[in-house]
């Protein structure tokens, strides 16, 4: 005979696996490694090449187009990651997790699109900060089923738009006087190149090696 | 009055319970990620898998991917076994509750 204590144990032990398993991690270990290491080396070559320049237009090509590329490489980086470890599960690539993960987090990645069009009172570091500020909200979005490393991913980068943005209004006479363009990809390279690379570290999957030698049943 | 020994003892063991939960989260799961995912031993893990399988609950599936790679599903008699199972579970605590 079953008694209610062992009954409620073991649906109690059926819901944590069902939720373990619906758990989706947005951006692959291996794509935030790509996505942190080309952001540092941008940012550093950036900003090293800077020319303290007040054309916006001329700014826009010289800022933008490597980020965008950047965007785009470590995109496709993790798409086919995610679409490797979803092979390997036997799941659609498009599953209903990766689609609630994308309706979370678009509204987001859509705004810090827009800053790109419309120039910011801070410049491009303005710009740069707001960029930090919404993929982080657009992690956090995602945080209700992803894994506990992505939601300090979030935060991190959450909080440091925030911080930015508030020093940026406090020092932004300073702002306006230093070398925009190689404050925005210093920003960059702090945020999006550390912050990611510190999550690959995390985030790294542990005993790939034991799983690669261990013993098929 | 429902009969509370009618139970799938099968499924009823924790390490199974847990098998069956993940195989009913997605059609199909690597033998390596349900080990990981449950953080049993290799021995432990083919145990209770080779169990499930002679109940007729759980499917293999053996292919050639880049290494050999061991899969497994529910059956459809698994799926149907793991739903009465949470049914009977259910049916345990209203009861207790009344």
């Amino acid at each position: 005979m079953i008694d209610r204590s062992e009954a409620e144990e073991h649906l109690r032990i059926i819901r944590s696996l069902m939720e373990k398993a619906t758990i989706y991690r947005t951006i692959s270990a291996e794509a935030a490694l790509v996505a942190g290491s080309l952001s540092v080396v941008t940012a550093s070559v950036g900003a090293s090449i800077a020319p303290p320049s007040w054309d916006l237009a001329v700014e826009l090509v010289e800022f933008a187009t490597p980020w965008v590329l950047v965007l785009l490489t470590a995109s496709a980086a993790n798409f086919f990651l995610l679409s490797r470890d979803a092979q390997r599960r036997g799941e659609a690539f498009i599953s209903q997790r990766m689609r609630l993960a994308i309706r979370g987090m678009l509204p987001a990645l859509l705004a810090g699109a827009v800053c790109v069009l419309v120039p910011t009172a801070g410049g491009w570091a303005g710009t740069a900060s707001l960029w930090v500020l919404f993929y982080g909200i657009s992690l956090l979005a995602a945080s209700h089923f992803a894994p506990k490393s992505i939601c300090w991913l979030g935060r991190a980068f959450f909080a440091a738009g925030v911080a930015l943005l508030l020093a940026g209004s406090f020092v932004f006479d300073w702002w306006l006087h230093t070398n925009q363009l190689r404050t925005a990809h210093l920003i960059m390279g702090a945020t999006f190149g550390l912050f990611h690379l510190v999550y690959a570290a995390c985030a790294w999957p542990r005993g790939a090696k034991a799983e690669a030698t261990s013993p098929q049943p | 009055m429902f009969d509370f020994e009618k139970i799938d003892k099968t499924i009823h063991e924790k390490g199974r319970l847990g098998i069956m939960t993940l195989l009913a989260t997605r059609p199909s799961w690597a033998f390596q990620d349900l080990k990981a995912e449950l953080k049993m031993s290799d021995g432990n893990l083919v145990t209770h898998l080779r169990t499930l399988h002679d109940a007729g609950h759980v499917a293999v599936t053996k292919e050639m991917l880049d290494r050999p790679q061991t899969s497994y599903s529910l059956t459809v008699k698994g799926r149907q076994a793991f739903q009465e199972y949470l049914g009977v579970l259910e049916q345990i605590v209203k009861a207790a509750q009344r």
